[in-house]
């Protein structure tokens, strides 16, 4: 706020972006291989799963609340559409509307409680999340479901849908392409229309907002079942990508989406928070994930040093507050 | 260094700018040991800026100019360090957290402690909260939640809070805005009793009546600016008002050439019952109507239900509600805020922090957050004309801020409040309820509100306006409506009222002749 040093107020107003940049210049230094257009690509590539699941977190973060289910709900959504495409003979598009009704209902339910019941959105989606896991576990009875019809590589609908997982278009990946138009338009939801004004106002004065005749009951659900149904499609995509459905994908995924929201300055108080931005926030982990692995480091040391920079981006968010 | 020995407080050439916006311009102030010190100034002129910058609020470097206390040099780093130099502030937005206790918030932060293990001692805090709370000659339970509270109750706990700090120097912050005329007496009694201890006190304030009452002296702000220090005996309201609005304003309450039209809304029979206890009612068989272009008031002690009244009116009291609301002879269900919007009525609260504004959203945001469905009938908000609708009812309401993009916490006390009356202006209600409509705004702006509310009232919107201030109720309603305990104990023209009368009424003391519950 004090005009005094304006050099130490631009460092703390442009905090994101200048750690991104240090990080970025101490990998282009010290990790060989970093610095090359192969990898610059592949950093996007990893990071996009997470990504597509931490817009929609960013929504129901501003609301003021939490989802931890999105991981387990990746399983869950993988398991059942590899049931269906290989129980029922190639009804690809059956499947996907089947595992993306799945997901979308784990997010009716989580909002559901939230919104009729009052739960706490920590304590109603961390049900969700071990039932999820559970019914994931128990459908694909702890085993991968491959996907293994005869011909399905053939089949036109899996593949465009496996294409968008794995294969690129002009040199970029379908895959990000899909995650940056779903950022765009999220993000565009959030800033430019009447929904995302109202999720930003619910969160930051829910009575306020009430009693200005917003719908913050159906805000509140919405934005569960909007980053259920994200998480559903990511699970889809995971599938199609491995050709089976694996009841352990996703695991702590909702912390890395958690933890993207966060860098990129939303606040867990609600109210605050901006999709473009938490893109950026989950490209600087991503970064962080890539360059310590060229570099060599144990994945221990990784959870370390992942950890120390996203406590150091929240702090510079605080000081940015005062 | 500086002025006469007993000079409590000087300060110099105090300058402090926030992003777009120089909130102070070589402000000079001093007060004198054990006086009390009015500060007036219109809504934005920097009355809350000086006092956070002399309370340590806004630190040191924050800020151009020098403080002195007692002619020493002070540079507060924050506001232990000003409090330990004896300097405590009540705020105008209450600080207080909702879910501790009384005597919990009293001692924040330097609690009372048992050894060996440094567990609070409770039983000592309670007793030591109950002895400032008893300078109140008000029975409150130091083990009460603050949330269980009235703001008016709450505003007492933070005077509390600051006598229990032993300050040499008082900030009153507009401690009287939600306060009851009993609960004023009371604070000025305490304010006597301090001034007797020679504590020094600057008491900040829009209601002119007041200052005149408790301050020995008086300094204008007008833009960040001083206009100047005068002593009370020098001055009487006509002056002082001038010199705060930089000019002549001797009619208080505009003339209104409105014309009374048809019915609009016939509430018949309507109880409320209380939230928390079964079996009571905060509102109990009132039945009343109202016209289209009349300002009808609605009088009353605190805690008479008029607010209940209207909140249940408006859909959103958490309780049960039975009775039958007729708007435009139409019956309607008191459901939810939103059905009531849709009905064509509007709220504002009497609680902005709490109620009326999303603090950390944009003043615009603000403004047009009960109007979006009409701004962008599609999901789509167009920018222009989101943009047309806030420069209107900025405009329209001479709100004071730097651009419509700045957080609306941002904003002076009485600017928050014309934001929350533009966020309902900009729906165009056929209905405008008033929960305290001038809490903390200055003489100048309160004029404008009023003269908002006539030409609303001339456009043939019904106004109901709740007010506390007797003066406002008489000078503004064509009708007046008066309440005691939750039920309608009185009901006058413009012509027939008299404060006496509706005190009566108030204070349950005259039998219901005008009521209409029996
Ligand atoms: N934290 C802040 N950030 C930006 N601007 C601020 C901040 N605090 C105050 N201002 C601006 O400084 C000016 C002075 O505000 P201040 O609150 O001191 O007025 P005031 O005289 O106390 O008014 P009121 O009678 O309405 O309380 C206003 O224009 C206000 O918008
Ligand atoms: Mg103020």
């Amino acid at each position: 706020m004090g005009k005094k040093n304006p050099v130490l107020n631009f460092l703390i107003e442009n905090g994101m972006y200048i750690v991104m940049l240090l990080i970025f210049v101490y990998f282009a230094a010290s990790a060989p291989g970093f610095l090359t257009a192969n990898n610059l690509a592949r950093i996007p590539l990893q990071s996009a799963f997470v990504i597509l699941i931490a817009t929609g977190m960013t929504m129901v973060i501003i609301t003021g609340g939490i989802d931890l289910s999105v991981g387990s709900v990746v399983a869950f959504t993988a398991v059942i559409f590899s049931i269906i495409l290989k129980r029922y003979e190639l009804a690809v598009p059956l499947a996907v509307l089947a595992a993306l009704a799945a997901g979308s209902l784990s997010g009716v339910t989580s909002g559901f409680f939230v919104v009729k019941f009052r739960v706490p959105p920590f304590i109603a989606t961390l049900a969700m999340m071990t039932i999820a896991r559970g019914l994931a576990r128990l459908f694909a009875q702890n085993t991968k479901i491959f996907i293994e019809n005869p011909g399905i590589e053939k089949y036109s609908d899996f593949i465009m849908i496996k294409q968008v997982a794995v294969t690129e278009a002009i040199g970029i990946p379908y895959l990000v392409i899909l995650m940056l138009a779903v950022v765009t338009l999220l993000g565009l939801v959030l800033m430019k229309t009447r929904f995302g004004r109202y999720i930003i106002a619910t969160g930051g004065n829910e009575e306020a907002s009430r009693l200005s005749g917003v719908n913050v009951n159906r805000v509140k659900f919405l934005v569960y079942v909007i980053n259920a149904f994200l998480a559903a499609a990511v699970g889809i995509m995971m599938a199609s990508k491995f050709m089976n459905g694996n009841p352990e994908f996703g695991v702590m995924w909702e912390l890395d989406a958690i933890a993207a929201c966060v860098v990129g300055g939303t606040s867990l108080m609600g109210g605050k928070g901006n999709i473009f931005k938490v893109l950026l926030g989950a490209l600087l982990i991503g970064m962080l994930d890539n360059g310590l692995l060229i570099q060599g480091r144990s994945s221990e040391m990784i959870y370390i040093i992942k950890g120390i920079i996203i406590l150091g981006a929240v702090i510079i968010d605080q000081i940015k507050e005062r | 260094m500086s002025g006469s020995p007993d000079t409590a407080l000087e300060m110099r050439g105090i300058v402090k700018e926030f992003p777009g916006v120089k909130a102070l311009k070589d402000v000079t102030f001093s007060c004198v040991q054990g006086e009390v010190h009015g500060l007036v100034g219109e809504n934005g002129a920097g009355k809350s800026t000086l006092m956070k910058v002399l309370s340590g609020v806004h630190p040191y470097p924050t800020y151009d100019g020098e403080i002195f206390i007692k002619g020493k040099l002070a540079r507060f780093p924050g506001t232990r360090e000003a409090e330990r130099a004896g300097i405590a502030i009540i705020h105008q937005e209450l600080n207080l957290i909702a879910e501790l206790t009384v005597a919990g918030n009293m001692f924040l932060g330097r609690e009372p402690v048992k050894r060996p293990f440094g567990v609070i001692d409770i039983k000592k805090m309670n007793a030591d909260a109950q002895k400032y709370l008893s300078a109140f000659i008000m029975n409150l339970d130091p083990g009460t939640l603050v949330k269980d509270l009235s703001v008016g109750k709450q505003q007492m706990v933070e005077i509390a809070k600051a006598l229990s700090i032993n300050a040499k120097v008082l900030v009153l912050d507009e401690p009287t805005s939600a306060l009851t005329e009993t609960e004023t007496a009371c604070l000025f009694q305490v304010v006597r009793e301090l001034k007797k201890q020679n504590v020094t006190m600057i008491y900040i304030s829009h209601k002119l009546e007041e200052i005149f009452e408790i301050c020995d002296r008086v300094t204008v702000l007008r833009d960040g600016e001083t206009v100047g220090t005068q002593d009370i005996r020098d001055l009487d309201r006509d002056k002082l008002v001038s010199l705060m609005v930089g000019r002549d304003l001797t009619n208080l309450y505009p003339e209104r050439a409105a014309r009374i039209g048809d019915e609009v809304l016939r509430v018949s029979n309507l109880n409320v019952a209380h939230p928390f206890l079964p079996g009571e009612r905060v509102v109990r068989d009132v039945s009343f109507s109202a016209r289209r272009g009349e300002v009808l008031g609605i009088s009353g002690l605190m805690g008479s239900g008029r607010s209940e009244l209207v909140t249940a009116l408006f859909g959103a009291f958490p309780a049960d509600v039975r009775g039958e609301v007729f708007i435009e002879g139409r019956r309607v269900q008191l459901k939810s805020p939103r059905k009531a919007i849709r009905d064509g009525l509007a709220l504002v609260t009497e609680d902005r922090k709490q109620y009326g504004l999303v603090l950390d959203m944009s003043v615009g945001e603000n403004v047009t957050l009960a109007c979006l469905d009409t701004i962008s009938p599609m999901q789509w908000i167009p920018a222009k004309r989101e943009l047309e609708c806030i420069d209107k009812y900025l405009k329209e309401l001479n709100i004071k801020a730097a651009t419509h993009r700045v957080a609306v916490k941002t904003l002076s006390g009485g600017n928050q409040q014309k934001v929350v009356i533009a966020k309902w202006l900009a729906n165009a209600p056929g209905i405008l309820i008033l929960d305290e409509p001038t809490r903390g705004v200055d003489v100048g702006a309160r004029f404008e509100i009023y003269q908002i509310m006539n030409r609303l009232a001339e456009a043939g919107v019904c106004i109901i306006m709740v007010s506390s201030e007797m003066q406002e109720v008489l000078g503004m309603s064509d009708r007046i409506l008066v309440m005691h305990e939750g039920r309608l104990t009185g009901e006058f023209t413009r012509a027939e009222a008299t404060q006496e009368k509706i005190m009566a009424c108030a204070t349950g003391a005259a039998p219901a002749a005008h009521g209409r519950d029996s």
